[in-house]
């Protein structure tokens, strides 16, 4: 209970730093950016609950089902809102303000493979399942898995820039 | 609707995209957008363009 408690007194103070410098940041989107952000935020939100009404609706019928997937379960929702956000602001030329640089793709290849190589250790030290539910390596999966799909929407994007320009 | 005389009145003064992009503060796939009538610009932009390309907005955006 308690360490539950520190982890959202953490999380809150984390997050009034960090929209704290977003705010002294300057971030320059133009006007078109701006507004394709704000669709994607809506986009990630609808989907992040339409996974979360599925989701319970699902445990609510079949708990067994809930039981096993546990904190991975809950936490594939976050995953798959914050991967469409950012695909999509990635595949709309939204992701980047213009006066900031963009990281570099051997970055996402890096953490992808970061990723992959912890889920393939943590596989071998915890095993799929660990206690009936999913363990932990799943997660790392997961985040390997989104960070190669952010790679693949950046070189997506980039082979379309260099078409259009060349049009 | 394609605004093809946005990209005339680009081309005619052998700029690209990202050239006229960066001289009027705006990303690249902006230009791209509203070349290709995906995205109506503000009349700030509108007008942002007309100045960087020497044209009226009668003669760029005007049906």
């Amino acid at each position: 209970m308690w360490f539950f408690i520190l982890l959202c007194a953490v999380f809150v103070v984390v997050t009034l730093i960090v929209s704290q410098k977003g705010e002294t940041k300057d971030e320059k989107f133009d006007e078109r950016q701006r507004q394709v952000r704000a669709r994607c935020s809506q986009i990630a939100y609808t989907v992040l609950l339409a996974y979360v009404l599925l989701y319970g609706v699902a445990a609510l019928f079949y708990p067994e089902l809930a039981a096993v997937l546990g904190a991975v379960g809950i936490l594939t929702g976050a995953a798959l809102a914050v991967m469409v956000y950012t695909v999509l602001c990635v595949w709309r030329g939204a992701y980047s303000a213009l006066n900031q640089r963009t990281p570099g793709m051997v970055l996402y290849l890096f953490c992808g493979a970061i990723g992959i190589a912890n889920f393939v250790l943590q596989l071998k030290f915890y095993g799929p399942v660990t206690d009936g539910r999913l363990s932990i390596c799943w997660l790392s999966l997961e985040i390997g898995i989104i960070y190669i799909v952010f790679l693949a929407a950046r070189l997506a994007r980039r082979l379309a820039d260099r078409r259009a320009e060349e049009a | 609707m394609k605004n093809l005389r946005l990209k005339a009145a680009r081309a005619a003064k052998d700029m690209s995209q990202q050239a006229l992009a960066d001289r009027v503060g705006v990303s690249r796939q902006t230009i791209s957008a509203i070349e290709n009538g995906d995205y109506n610009p503000t009349i700030k932009l509108c007008i942002a363009i007309c100045r960087d390309l020497g044209k009226t907005l009668d003669e760029l955006f005007w049906e």
